[in-house]
């Protein structure tokens, strides 16, 4: 066995491949090996009974202080953390550290030892890991939060469904603590429309000075801390804790503007992509809204008939509907036309469908042209046709229905004389009260029966019956 | 406001646990930026006896629901203010005394703010209302060292992944269990740990300190470099009528450095 004796030791303490530092437990150095004086180019007297922090850069010395020493005195050791030395010229060395806290018989936590290991090799490439982990952590930030809103738009099944799934879409991309969607209205004043509006929470319904701001340069723009906001503004921003706020007009195809208000705790700068990332998002809601309303124009197209443009049989039940419950509430009178075309199916057989299609549509005009303004036209299917009229007494349901049958009987370019259209007209009248409301259907029951006495009749005639 | 939790999702939330004595004046303690309530391990137990002592995590930070992280909500200290207001009313404290480390000195002055009936006293343990120095006030950073800060944060979260993947995912081959399980001590979501050091060190809340009304007590520990001594001193001329106590114990976290020393000023200031 080989006997080392104590100069060796002390060679070994002092020229070790790695630095050695003592503090004592308020971090003060107490001791220092040649190794780590070289690489800090430092003298032994400027280094001893100085702060072990004050070797480490500012924020590495946020970072020491504030993580490793708390777990260093805890636990009692740490391992390998990243540190950044400062040199006697000011420039860093970057090391890893090990460090343990040494306790005396007694138990009594003494002093902390420190190992130190040059790690300017993999400095470089951790660097260029970290910058890489960075914009790779945003651009997939990015990216989630991209298909999140899509995700929530699409589930949207209301328009104020779409806004609120934009309020927190924006929201979560910049860590707001609120986000409002704010819409200019055809009278130029501005309405909130989703999300939370924290000024608007404690001075309701102000125009804020920075709104006709963003309207003006159609720019987003920010008022980032209550320093730089006018006396209201600033009043509101304190009353409502909110440190800062941005502004992000938009305006849509329809020319609409408005604007997304993101509000913050504290006092915020949003980078370009952050702003970008909100325009994007906003951006993708709008779209939804369009398509949601061009599915609605959809649906109002399937509440006409193709052939003549006239309310369908939905439409005229829902209107029937109505009526029934306005008149009722009004204490006012209804009536409901039922109409058959005289002829019309021999018209459709020897001359085809071409022309009686082309007989639909003149039928089609010439009722909408004989009843009154404010009643409703529509065609149930083949060759029956209802109106709907509003505040009708009998004697103008006569005029009226005396009109329609007028007007049908007129001759129709194409068709030859023998093959004449009349109209049977069968006419409901209702005065529904509290004890007596007809529905829509038994109201088209009647009419429809009435048709028939008017068919069976004779044709071309008008029968009116009163419910 | 708070209405919406139930008692059991807000404790649970963050975490909280009672000690000491049930029928005691409510002390709550909170941690600082980058630990968690094992900070106060050395504290907390010297005052049981006489005191209904109340512990808790950040959410983000240790033992809390990390689920529960909402990065808008925790942007500003007013989220986690409403957290503490929330755990306060949930357990219906009334007189407390809220001893906050660090960034919680100013999450408390925030809450006691909002609601001054709940709360009896405030010690501020290496307070700071703005870390950044700005015109006139001296903070005792730069904006560039924050960024510092950061790199530093990254540097050493480089391996977190690796490291606490197998003990999260329960996979047996852990070499050393009593090492990684050392190492869960003050151990954060690196993401989080990022965001928490953005909303602790680029936080204005000077405006906020004239507002306090309840009986406070600033504690300032010598060589503190994140909280130095002017900045201390600031807080104590901001709270007015406040007191301050310049204790021996070194650094910013001597409720660790120090733990008897800070003992005995907060029972020096209770009695």
């Amino acid at each position: 066995m080989t006997v080392i004796d104590a100069q060796s030791y002390e060679d070994l303490y002092e020229n070790a491949p790695c630095g050695y530092l003592s503090t004592d437990m308020d971090g003060t150095i107490v001791r220092v090996n040649e190794t780590l004086l070289r690489w800090l180019d430092q003298s032994r007297d400027a280094v001893l009974g100085t702060s072990f922090t004050q070797l480490l850069e500012a924020g590495g010395r946020m970072f020491y202080e504030t993580r490793q020493r708390p777990v260093l005195l805890l636990q009692g050791e740490v391992r390998e953390i990243a540190l950044r030395l400062q040199r006697a010229d000011g420039t860093a060395l970057p090391v890893l550290a090990n460090s343990v806290v040494v306790t005396d018989d007694a138990g009594e936590q003494t002093e902390i030892r420190s190992a130190l290991f040059d790690s300017t090799e993999r400095q470089q490439y951790e660097r260029e890991l970290i910058d890489a982990r960075r914009v790779a952590e945003m651009s997939s930030e990015r990216v989630r939060a991209l298909q999140d809103a899509t995700t929530a738009f699409t589930a949207s099944e209301t328009e104020s469904e779409v806004v609120e799934a934009l309020t927190e879409a924006v929201r979560a991309s910049v860590a707001a603590t609120a986000v409002a969607a704010v819409t200019e209205q055809p009278d130029g004043s501005l309405l909130i429309v989703g999300g939370r509006h924290m000024l608007d929470e404690v001075a309701p319904g102000t125009r804020w000075p920075i709104y006709d701001e963003a309207f003006a340069t159609m720019e987003h723009v920010a008022i980032g801390g209550v320093a730089e906001a006018d006396e209201t503004t600033a009043a509101a921003m304190r009353a409502a804790h909110v440190e800062s706020f941005t502004v992000l007009p938009v305006r849509n195809d329809a020319g609409t503007r408005g604007f997304i208000v993101s509000f913050f705790g504290r006092e915020r700068e949003l980078t370009e992509s952050a702003v970008d990332l909100k325009l994007s998002i906003t951006k993708q809601a709008m779209q939804a809204l369009k398509s949601m309303r061009l599915q609605r124009q959809l649906e109002q197209l399937a509440l006409y008939d193709e052939l003549t443009g006239l309310a369908n049989r939905k439409l005229l039940q829902e209107q029937l509907t109505t009526a029934i419950a306005s008149a009722l509430r009004d204490g006012g009178s209804l009536g409901l036309m039922f109409i058959d075309l005289d002829g019309f199916k021999a018209v459709n057989d020897r001359l085809g469908h071409d022309v009686g299609d082309s007989v639909l549509r003149e039928v089609a005009e010439r009722l909408t042209s004989v009843v009154r303004q404010n009643d409703l036209v529509g065609r149930l299917g083949g060759d029956e046709f209802v109106v709907i009229c509003e505040t009708l007494d009998e004697s103008s349901a006569l005029i009226v229905a005396e009109r329609i049958t007028e007007a049908i009987r007129a001759p129709y370019e194409g068709v030859p004389t023998p093959l004449g259209i009349s109209a049977s007209v069968g006419v409901v009248l209702t005065h529904p009260t509290a004890g007596a409301v007809p529905s829509g259907d038994t109201l088209l029951v009647h009419a429809d029966a009435a048709m028939y006495r008017s068919k069976n009749g004779g044709r071309d005639r008008v029968t009116v019956e009163l419910v | 406001m708070s209405g919406a939790l139930e008692a059991t999702d807000v404790l649970r939330r963050n975490n909280v646990v009672e000690l000491g004595n049930p029928a005691g004046r409510p002390l709550v303690f909170a941690h600082g930026f980058g630990c968690s309530q094992e900070a106060w391990h050395r504290v907390a137990p010297q005052f049981t006896d006489d005191y209904r002592v109340i512990l808790f995590d950040h959410v983000g930070s240790g033992g809390s629901d990390i689920a529960a992280y909402d990065r808008g909500k925790y942007d500003s200290l007013h989220g986690y203010a409403g957290d503490i207001l929330e755990i306060v009313e949930n357990l219906d404290l009334h007189d407390v005394v809220f001893i906050g480390h660090s960034v919680s000195g100013m999450m408390g002055v925030l809450a006691a703010n909002r609601d001054p009936s709940r709360f009896g006293a405030l010690v501020l343990l290496g307070p700071s209302p703005r870390y950044i120095n700005t015109g006139d006030y001296i903070g005792g950073f730069e904006q560039a060292d924050i960024d510092g800060l950061l790199d530093a944060l990254d540097a050493n979260y480089l391996g977190w992944s690796a490291a606490m993947a197998p003990l999260i995912m329960g996979v047996p081959e852990v070499p050393d269990l009593g090492d990684e399980l050392t190492a869960s001590f003050c151990s954060t979501d690196p993401s989080i740990a990022r965001h928490f050091a953005h909303v602790t060190f680029l936080s204005d809340n000077r405006a906020d300190l004239a507002e306090v009304s309840v009986p406070t007590l600033i504690l300032q520990a010598k060589d503190d470099i994140i909280a130095p001594e002017v900045v201390g001193q600031y807080v104590h001329d901001q709270v007015a009528g406040s007191s301050y106590a310049l204790i021996d114990a070194y650094g910013h976290c001597a409720n660790l450095s120090g733990p008897d020393e800070v003992t005995r000023q907060i029972k020096a200031f209770l009695t």
